[in-house]
């Protein structure tokens, strides 16, 4: 219990720290990549790193539009991950997470549309489109690449550890 | 359907969509407007003091405006230029939370200082916020 908890904690600032090194770079992020790693190796407890995380976010950038939206998005993409956890196909996973970054966006309208109505919330989405696009490309990319060998990585770590 | 099949087909709507939103940017952007504009510029500092700055200018964007008059200072970044200091004063992020937030009209600006067009009439605030 107390080695999960650990664990937990070290993923979720693993994944702050993985966030803030490629910060440079507009929406090219480690973060859906290894969200989608614990959901399906981790499963419902995916759920612990990915709020630490969050809460890191929240502590370092305070309460905003990004902030609130990070509190559902990030879940979704856990979710969808965790519903085609038996896919094998790395392009699969590619497209999946290429899918999440294009409409990433479009994920925050409604946290737009309640703090500034249907004209903000259209404004914000299509200004943000050019990012959305890099996000789908890197994203694609990092996961076409990346997955399927960290996927099995944390399968073996996981299960000589627990 | 083959599980190759499907790739497939998921692999060309992910295209069409890349394209279609694509298109739907270019189609919906604000277009940069010529000739001479009047805008005003208004800034509220950390002691919510406020500042009215007025300007007649033929450029297209906000911010080639407010950096060529040195109301604006600014670092360029992935994202465009983020405004550090504005009429003298510095809104440090990693010092307190702070930053510069950028309002047109009544509204939370959805574009960055450099990437908002001018109209002639617009109104925009900078307001000292913290985080």
């Amino acid at each position: 219990m107390a080695g999960q908890v650990a664990l937990f904690g070290v993923l979720g600032a693993l994944t702050f720290a993985a966030k803030v090194a490629m910060m440079a770079l507009p929406n090219i992020e480690p973060v859906s990549l290894l969200i989608m790693v614990y959901a399906v190796t981790l499963g419902k407890k995916c759920l612990f790193p990915m709020y630490i995380y969050v809460i890191l976010e929240l502590l370092l950038y305070g309460i905003g539009i990004w902030s609130i939206g990070y509190l559902y998005v990030w879940a979704i993409l856990a979710l969808a991950a965790w519903l085609l956890r038996d896919m094998k196909s790395p392009l699969g996973w590619a497209l999946v997470a290429g899918g999440f970054g294009l409409l990433f966006g479009a994920l925050f309208t409604p946290v737009c549309l309640l703090l500034g109505g249907p004209a903000f919330a259209l404004s914000w989405w299509l200004s943000g489109i050019p990012f959305d696009l890099i996000h789908c490309g890197a994203n694609f990319a990092l996961v076409l690449i990346l997955f399927v060998p960290l996927r099995r990585l944390m399968t073996r770590l996981l299960a000589e550890r627990f | 359907m083959k599980k190759n099949t499907k790739l497939t087909l998921c692999l060309v709507t992910l295209l069409a969509a890349v394209a279609l939103l694509g298109a739907v940017y270019l189609a919906a952007r604000p277009s940069p407007v010529t000739g001479e504009k009047s805008i005003a510029v208004t800034v509220v500092h950390a002691d919510k003091s406020e500042k009215i700055f007025r300007y007649e200018t033929d450029a297209e964007y906000l911010g080639s405006v407010l950096m060529e008059d040195g109301l604006v200072k600014g670092e360029q970044g992935a994202y465009g230029l983020y405004i550090k200091e504005v009429d003298g004063e510095v809104a440090d992020f990693a010092v307190n939370g702070a930053y510069w937030a950028l309002f047109e009209g009544e509204e939370y600006a959805t574009t960055g200082i450099d990437a908002t067009v001018l109209e002639d009439g617009d109104q925009f605030s900078l307001v000292y916020t913290l985080g």
